[in-house]
């Protein structure tokens, strides 16, 4: 079966790219959320196997999602997405238990990695 | 940048529109920053809308609006950390570079792939974007996090974005259900269909038009939502103050209506600050606060909506107004010396008509007051003046919260069916034709207290002879009121309105075509020209 993706970015733009670029190497994109605390209602909602989650959000930042997230879901597989310029957010994120981080503009080839590595037990 | 992401049309598409949401945004929080320099929601909105802007352009692959917006970004932030004060020209300054955004998303949409940062002096607002930076900063990180608030500007809910021309499909497929209910009915009046199946027909086109017309709906705040900007713009320029107060932004109607307020209400506003607003100093001279106000209004009135331009301005002197008619030989002396005031003031809707004798750079000369009649009356909309010297002038549009379907009034002359939009009738009545008395060689009729001209439908229509039976209905379009003549009063139906084709182009007295249950085309009345 299809790996099943919840995308978390608050532009609509952000958010058809990814799904277009998951659903092209086989992903399955199962639901979407435009801030933080959609996030995390939906991680308990669909139980994807991966969240790609952006930072900067309104509402609730993705680094809140994500603890809150983890916090009732250790096992939750979470990738950060970030622009450049973010490293000491991602360093957050990574310390508060993101698998791994992508940054943006994405690159198919490393987001579709990240991905992969997540799913067989790697982390970065 | 972008190696390896597909950039599909549709992608494209909804980066246009999601960074033309994005540029709107940036502009809402400047005006709530130049009013209140320490509002943290909107600095902390605005950092996130440059952030977003960078991200979704950097993917674009547009490197050149990317960078430029990471600059607009990473002042921001400086901002919101308390390391730059924002000062009112650090303010112009972001104006300027939204300007610049927005001008290279135009490029962008018009099939420029690499839009630059050109032209409107750009160059510099890069330049002065970096020296405040650097003046401010000591150069590191350039993104804390952001704080949870209440974020009042973000208008994403959860809505659907659907392609127009489905819903014109879908619109148009209810109207050929009306149009055939319409003629079931006229079956079911002969007998030949029983009549409970009709009214099952009849509960679920209504309901699916109902709702289809709600599909159609949305808030006038998109079009309204853009002119806080501009009518700050236009009165700096002019060096005046203004102040702008919306209300009634969340009215809905129909996108078709919505999507055609734009010009009319600019020439409104544009006017509003350029004539109707006096110099600071005129103001306080005449004890008038400095700062003049403009009231940009939306509501539901009786089935209608009401939209208005308000300002406590010079108003218009009605007796300077008619001698400049009469100057431009708009109206002669003898016709000017037979209009009431209102009348009077009406006269600013002719074309070409200005009472400002000198062309400013805003309004230009022609005011425009013609164009904004001619786009409301092709909506079937009405608009009228009012103006107290000294006080301020209002301009009121009624306008129909729908164009596709409406309830009509079925009128006949000779065997002809003419439909005339409920809105526009006030009742029907019974003539007597000992009361219609002849007053200036033009027949009246006084109803209520009002003398009222009798006006002939086979007239207004060309048909040959006088109207036979005694039946007429009271027409009003905003102030103006008038008896129309009919051979009779069919009755009442939900008309589907259709344009007559552009082969025929506009059709004086005649605003459309509906069919009716028998199949027959009936023309509507326009009657906003019919009553001029």
């Amino acid at each position: 079966m299809a790996t099943s993706v919840l995308v978390v970015d608050d532009t609509a733009f952000m958010r058809l790219t990814l799904k277009n670029l998951l659903t092209k190497n086989g992903f399955s994109v199962v639901g979407e959320a435009e801030n933080g605390e959609d996030a995390v209602q939906k991680y308990f909602e669909l139980k994807p196997d991966v969240v790609t989650m952006d930072i900067t959000m309104p509402k609730m930042d993705g680094i809140v999602a994500l603890k809150s997230i983890l916090q009732r879901d250790p096992s939750a597989k979470i990738i950060v997405c970030s622009a450049m310029g973010q490293k000491p957010l991602v360093i957050e994120a990574l310390a508060s238990g993101a698998k791994d981080f992508i940054v943006k503009p994405f690159q198919p080839d490393r987001v579709v990695e990240a991905l992969n590595k997540v799913m067989s037990g790697g982390s970065a | 940048m972008s190696e390896g992401i597909e950039i599909t049309q549709e992608l494209r598409q909804a980066f246009i529109s999601e960074a033309q949401e994005y540029v709107q945004r940036l502009n809402d929080c400047l005006l709530e920053l130049e009013k209140n320099s320490g509002d943290a929601d909107a600095l902390t909105e605005m950092f996130r809308a440059a952030h977003s802007l960078k991200g979704m352009a950097a993917t674009m692959g547009l490197d050149g609006m990317a960078d430029f917006t990471h600059e607009v970004e990473s002042v921001m932030q400086a901002i919101k950390d308390g390391k730059i004060a924002l000062d009112e020209e650090d303010t112009c300054l972001f104006f300027a570079a939204v300007d610049a955004i927005e001008n290279m998303l135009d490029q962008f949409a018009a099939g420029n792939d690499a839009p630059a940062v050109r032209g409107l002096g750009c160059e510099q607002v890069t330049a002065q974007l970096k020296a405040l930076l650097e003046a401010g900063t000591t150069g590191e990180g350039t993104e804390a996090k952001v704080l949870e608030h209440s974020s009042h500007l973000n208008g994403m809910d959860h809505t659907v974005k659907v392609e127009t021309a489905k819903l014109d499909e879908l619109i148009n497929l209810i109207g050929q259900l009306v149009i055939a209910r319409n003629r079931l009915a006229a079956f079911c009046e002969a007998g030949d269909v029983p009549e409970e199946a009709l009214q099952e027909i009849d509960q679920a086109t209504s309901g699916l038009q109902d709702l289809a017309m709600r599909l159609r709906m949305m808030p006038i705040q998109s079009v309204f939502r853009r002119f806080p900007r501009m009518v700050r713009d236009v009165a700096a320029e002019l060096g005046k103050k203004v102040r702008l107060e919306i209300s009634g932004g969340d009215t809905e109607l129909d996108r078709a209506v919505v999507g055609r307020m734009g010009e009319p209400l600019v020439h409104l506003l544009r006017n509003a600050v350029d004539h109707g607003i006096e110099p600071p100093a005129i103001r306080k001279e005449l004890g008038k606060p400095e700062e003049g106000l403009v009231r940009l209004s939306a509501r539901n009135e009786g089935g209608r909506v009401v939209v208005e331009v308000q300002d406590d301005g010079a108003g218009i002197d009605p007796q300077r107004l008619l001698e400049k008619a009469i100057a431009k030989g708009v109206v002669s002396e003898t016709e000017a010396r037979q209009l009431n005031e209102s009348q009077i003031l009406e006269l600013i809707f002719l074309p070409g008509f200005s009472t400002k004798e000198q062309a400013t750079e805003v309004s230009g000369r022609g005011v425009g007051m013609d164009i904004v009649r001619n786009v409301i009356a092709s909506m079937n909309g009405v608009v009228e003046v009012d103006s107290k010297p000294g006080l301020g002038t209002t301009i009121r549009m009624h306008l129909p919260i729908t164009l596709a379907i409406v309830k009509a009034m079925l009128l006949k002359a000779q065997e002809e069916i003419f439909a005339v939009p409920l809105e526009f009738i006030v009742e029907n009545i019974l003539l007597d034709n000992r009361a219609v008395k002849s007053m200036m060689k033009r027949p009246v009729m006084e109803w209520r207290g009002e003398v009222l001209p009798v006006v002939s439908l086979r007239e207004a229509v060309g048909l040959q002879g006088q109207c036979t039976g005694a039946s007429a209905v009271i027409l009003q379009t905003g102030k103006r009121k008038a008896v129309l003549e009919v051979d009779e009063i069919v009755g009442q139906q939900e008309i589907v309105m259709k344009s007559i084709g552009h082969f025929l182009g506009s059709v004086k007295g005649i605003s459309g075509a509906t069919i009716l249950g028998d199949g027959r085309v009936s023309l509507i009345l326009d009657i906003a020209s019919l009553l001029n």
